[in-house]
């Protein structure tokens, strides 16, 4: 029986994941773009990739304790200084009377980086199994991931703004602390392991079950 | 050469036929949804936009994006400064993340579309377009000028009890900035840029 898909592989050709070229004839010692030079992607090498992506996961998941419990900024004020966390920034907002943006903090700066890891690591699950009826969930929220990613950004530029702007000596002054730094590389790391993971993955173990 | 309308999917490499006549926007990928086709514009018309962003890019650059006043005293800070100002706190690691989201991949995107229609203009290649094909789309995600401007609304809202804000002409600029890439970004169409360019280097 043919199979009911077509794929790129199976015929010997190759999309530049870089360019976007499809090149044909793609064997073993010809795995270059040619119209753009990058090394075009082989099913060999998925299960090498996915380990690095795992890595990258692993790593990001361990600065997140770090970036919820170090303080984010200490802001100094007529003498007193407050280092203040992530949490207490959303608190700060919701009794400011801001609830909207409290919300939006909240979400973007707790929730999400942590759902973003969970869901990858989801995905990468499922990329390794053939559990089919995963397949289809796992395509759609790794599309909501990678959108996501670099929203989560906003928290450590809102602390570099606040760091440069507030800076009027002994009145009032705020200094960056060690949590920017460990939530910048949650963000930083979650994106490049998103980047990394290649959506083909889900799909090459069952295009090449015969199914 | 495969036929012109034979894509394949990006994200699930599966080989499909578009369909025929091209209609709106996108065209989907049956299997997985990913979007494998998008309608461009001419490369004529990008040229008013690059050109846009530009002068909004220096504009946005040389005064502060706001100043801030507490019991007299101003402190304000421009966008190529803020990487600066960081480092001179000793939070390199900060600047860092800073500069390049902010500055220099949103520069490198704004220098690659520009030299990409170079060839296309002059009916001849010119070097360095193989790279930036390669590494275009990597600017993309790094280039953070959106999520910098939610960042500037959120610091805005937290210093409002604090310190009076006045914001710049630059933070104006900043946004036409934000909104010009953006547009140059979702106009650019890859694949016919390919083909183009391929015609080119052929004849040279």
């Amino acid at each position: 029986m043919p199979p009911r898909f077509v794929t790129a592989t199976m015929l010997g050709w190759a999309r530049c994941d870089h360019c976007g070229a499809i090149n044909r004839r793609v064997t073993r010692d010809r795995c270059r773009c040619a119209v753009c030079g990058a090394t075009l992607p082989r099913v060999e090498e998925t299960a090498q990739e996915r380990r690095v992506v795992w890595a990258l996961l692993l790593a990001a998941f361990a600065f997140y304790f770090p970036a919820n419990l170090l303080p984010v900024m200490t802001v100094a004020n007529l003498g007193r200084s407050e280092p203040s966390t992530l949490i207490g920034g959303v608190i700060h907002l919701y009794v400011v009377g801001s609830w909207g943006l409290a919300t939006i903090v909240l979400v973007a700066s707790v929730l999400i980086p942590f759902a973003k890891m969970v869901v990858l690591g989801f995905v990468l699950w499922v990329s390794g199994t053939r559990r089919r009826r995963w397949q289809p969930v796992a395509v759609r929220w790794l599309r909501w991931i990678a959108w996501l990613g670099r929203w989560s950004m906003v928290d450590v530029f809102v602390v570099a703004l606040l760091a440069a702007w507030v800076q009027f000596g002994e009145i009032a002054a705020i200094t960056p602390g060690a949590g920017t730094l460990a939530f910048a590389a949650v963000v930083v790391l979650t994106m490049v392991a998103t980047e990394r993971f290649r959506p083909r993955w889900l799909w090459w173990e069952s295009d090449f079950d015969g199914t | 050469m495969p036929r012109a309308d034979v894509v394949v999917c990006p994200e699930c490499d599966l080989v499909t036929r578009l369909p025929k006549p091209l209609r709106g926007k996108r065209a989907y990928c049956p299997r997985c949804g990913a979007v494998v086709w998008r309608s461009g514009v001419p490369f004529r018309a990008l040229l008013p936009w690059v050109v846009t962003a530009w002068v909004l890019w220096f504009a946005s650059g040389v005064q502060p994006l706001a100043q801030l006043e507490l019991f007299g005293q101003v402190t304000e800070v421009t966008l190529w400064t803020l990487a600066a100002a960081l480092a001179r706190g000793h939070e390199t690691g900060l600047a860092a993340i800073v500069s390049v989201t902010t500055v220099f991949a949103p520069l490198a995107l704004l220098l690659t579309y520009t030299w990409l229609l170079v060839p296309l203009w002059r009916r001849r290649t010119v070097p360095g377009i193989r790279l930036l094909l390669r590494y275009a789309h990597w600017h993309r995600h790094w280039a953070m000028l959106d999520v910098f401007l939610l960042g500037v609304v959120v610091a805005v809202v937290k210093l409002g009890d604090m310190a009076r804000l006045l914001p710049g002409l630059s933070l104006w600029a900043f946004v036409g900035f934000t909104v010009s890439l953006a547009v140059i970004h979702a106009l650019f169409d890859w694949d016919r840029y390919r083909a183009e360019w391929l015609a080119c280097h052929r004849v040279s």
